[in-house]
């Protein structure tokens, strides 16, 4: 399972490329078919599909095929509040184990009695 | 106001004996030293009675900025094992969640294995975050998500 730095670094990743957040501000406006969002893209149909795999990896993108056609939908999640709220629990919780794991070393370091009580 | 659901578990292994982690988490002193805002916050206060039925009280915020406030409620304390505490947050009088926590600790010789299992309600439309909820056709998805990424830190 992901942990929570890889899931972000995805998310990052898939939105660093101006194609691809040219296909994201589409699918925000209502789904499409990938021929749809390959159309106003310069680029080769597997270009297309692998910039796709990369916004589907980045929890952006959710992609379905219905009949021959594959439609692509914006996953509302990745923007949703509770999401968000929960990333940022989490977050803050990641940066206090930080600051734990710094006072933990800290104090070990000025202790000259060990870890007896 | 909506109101969603939602819960989440760390598991974290410190570098020292579950006796000095467990001081951290029981001592007000050795808790200040980590259990803070961002760097740059201002403290405005901290109550800390550490005990079953005890309670915490912690504001903190940035110059100017609102008030970030976590209270919680002790409900189960097992010395050097468990804290069971139930929190609310609120940005200044709005109450933004109320969550029930479980921190578990365990000793691996030298180490200790930390958890912690939070499972919460939030109520939604934390201005900071621009009030989008599922706004769709902006264009500015990608956008929200940054600054949602990049807010300030609780």
């Amino acid at each position: 399972m992901l942990n929570y730095s890889d899931e972000l670094d995805q998310t990052f990743h898939a939105l660093a490329d101006p194609s691809r957040r040219a296909m994201l501000e589409r699918l925000s406006q209502g789904p499409a078919s990938v021929s749809d969002l390959a159309a106003p893209l310069a680029m080769t149909m597997a270009a297309v599909l692998q910039h796709l795999k990369v916004l589907e990896s980045g929890g952006l993108v959710r992609s379905a095929k219905s009949g021959r056609v594959r439609v692509c939908t914006v996953d509302a999640e990745a923007f949703d509040g509770v999401q968000r709220w929960l990333d940022e629990r989490r977050r803050a919780w990641e940066q206090r184990l930080d600051r734990l794991e710094a006072y933990l070393a800290q104090t070990s370091e000025s202790d000259g009695k060990g870890e007896a009580r | 106001m909506t109101a969603e659901n939602g819960t989440f578990t760390i598991a974290r292994t410190l570098a020292a004996p579950i006796e000095r982690v467990w001081q951290a988490f029981a001592d007000k002193q050795a808790k200040q030293a980590w259990f803070a805002g961002p760097p740059g916050w201002t403290r405005y206060a901290h109550d800390f009675d550490f005990r079953v039925g005890g309670e915490e009280f912690s504001s903190v915020g940035e110059e100017g900025g609102p008030r970030h406030i976590f209270r919680a409620h002790f409900y189960d304390i097992v010395d050097t094992e468990r804290i069971v505490y139930a929190y609310e947050m609120y940005r200044d009088d709005v109450r933004m969640s109320v969550s029930l926590a479980l921190i578990e600790l365990e000793a691996e010789g030298d180490q200790t294995t930390f958890r912690i299992t939070e499972n919460g309600i939030y109520f939604g439309d934390d201005p900071d975050w621009g009030g989008a909820g599922r706004e769709e056709g902006t264009g500015l998805l990608a956008d929200a998500l940054v600054a949602s990424v990049l807010d300030g830190d609780r």
